[in-house]
């Protein structure tokens, strides 16, 4: 998986500024703007792993292979459009999928989640931008995350609860439905947050203008795990945060 | 019948693999077959565990009707107890009560549970809301 040098960038920079070769000021002015962004993607983009052979991907518009490409198996799923079908491929998927879809056997329903998230993330990385600016931290998953994301990123399993929650204007953050109680950094791109009865593990996908107003966007896969019962979700966030370190979220999956 | 060498060998190899693949992904990695007799004895520990944490967080289970325990079963199996007991408020209390009405509402799970087991667990408690009118003589 290739990641642009682009990212070393600020690296580069600061290393420059050290040197004497650029002035400070220019240092903080980098860090927002001037610099075209390209689109790239991190480890928590997984789509080239769940196909049928290898692929390597080197550039953004190699990414539109990973859609035609047969997955490592065919699925058969209930509730398309047309119908039970199989899907072998996101080309499959994204002709025939419906929100209601799902596997014809419950048990096939997590690998179906993991072709189907990462068929979205695909095509969302095929459609964004390079960016001009950027806000984003260089390292998206922290500690303090939950406090500053929204409640709509926690785990919750009963729909009138999560209803009532999402009217409740008290209740702003992810922190505010789900406290941590233990916080696990994988790898730069790969954290758990534990919450009392359960976990969340988020991967980066990658980052680019997402919704094209030029400013740089983060892609985040969560997959919800309960303690005791076999409920599983995978869900797929676009972030985007602001000069005043204000995050917003761009859309869901 | 395996040894533990054997079950332990079987264990790490499919630990080691990427989760959430359809099950012919992890063919590869095993050798051992788990037995239809090994699997019903798991499922029937299981069973047994859910009773226990159900007993503990209702302490009238046992006199629930068959249809309330059924969904009670449904809802913990998935969600367990932990999640259960602090993430569903409203239908916990409406369990105490045995308002098998308002249970009936607040048993729906957020996907993807399919709307098919939200219909099937919502109509065993309304099943019990039937049969606990019949049953309750009208007052004159």
């Amino acid at each position: 998986m290739k990641i642009y040098f682009s990212n070393l960038m600020p690296v580069i920079t600061a290393l420059l500024c050290a040197l004497g070769v650029l002035s400070c000021s220019s240092l903080a002015i980098s860090k927002d703007a001037e610099t075209e962004r390209p689109i790239t993607w991190d480890a928590g983009f997984i789509m080239p792993d769940l196909l049928a052979s290898a692929v390597e991907i080197n550039q953004l518009s190699d990414l539109s292979l990973l859609l035609t490409i047969p997955w490592y198996a065919e699925i058969a799923v209930i509730q398309t459009g047309v119908g039970d079908l199989n899907f072998s491929s996101c080309k499959d998927y994204f002709e025939g999928s419906t929100p209601l879809t799902r596997t014809k056997k419950d048990n096939e329903m997590s690998a179906y989640l993991e072709f189907k998230i990462m068929c979205e993330a695909t095509r969302i990385l095929l459609a964004a931008k390079s960016s001009q600016s950027t806000y984003l931290p260089n390292l998206i998953l922290s500690e303090s995350l939950p406090t500053l994301w929204p409640k709509s990123v926690a785990l919750q399993t009963s729909k009138n609860e999560s209803y009532r929650n999402a009217q409740d204007p008290e209740l702003k953050t992810w922190a505010d439905i789900s406290a941590t109680i233990k916080y696990d950094s994988v790898s730069s791109a790969k954290s758990i947050y534990h919450h009392d009865g359960g976990y969340q593990e988020l991967d980066v996908v990658g980052r680019g203008d997402i919704d094209h107003d030029g400013i740089e966007d983060v892609l985040i896969v969560t997959r919800d795990h309960l303690e005791g019962g076999d409920y599983f979700n995978i869900r797929l966030f676009a972030f985007s945060v602001n000069k005043q370190n204000h995050w917003h979220l761009i859309n869901e999956i | 019948m395996a040894s533990k060498d054997e079950v332990k060998a079987d264990y790490e190899s499919v630990k080691k693999q990427p989760a959430n693949r359809l099950a012919s992904f992890y063919k590869k990695s095993t050798k051992l077959i788990l037995q239809d007799v090994a699997i019903n004895t798991l499922t029937d520990k299981h069973i047994d565990s859910f009773e226990g944490e159900l007993k503990r967080l209702f302490s009238d289970f046992p006199s629930y009707p068959s249809e309330v325990r059924l969904a009670l079963f449904d809802i913990i199996f998935n969600v367990g107890m932990t999640d259960l007991n602090n993430k569903w408020p409203n239908f916990k209390k409406a369990v105490s009560a045995k308002d098998w009405i308002e249970a009936a509402k607040e048993s729906s799970r957020k996907a993807p549970i399919s709307a098919e087991r939200n219909k099937y667990v919502k109509g065993l408690f309304e099943k019990a809301a039937t049969n606990s009118a019949k049953k309750t003589p009208a007052k004159p």
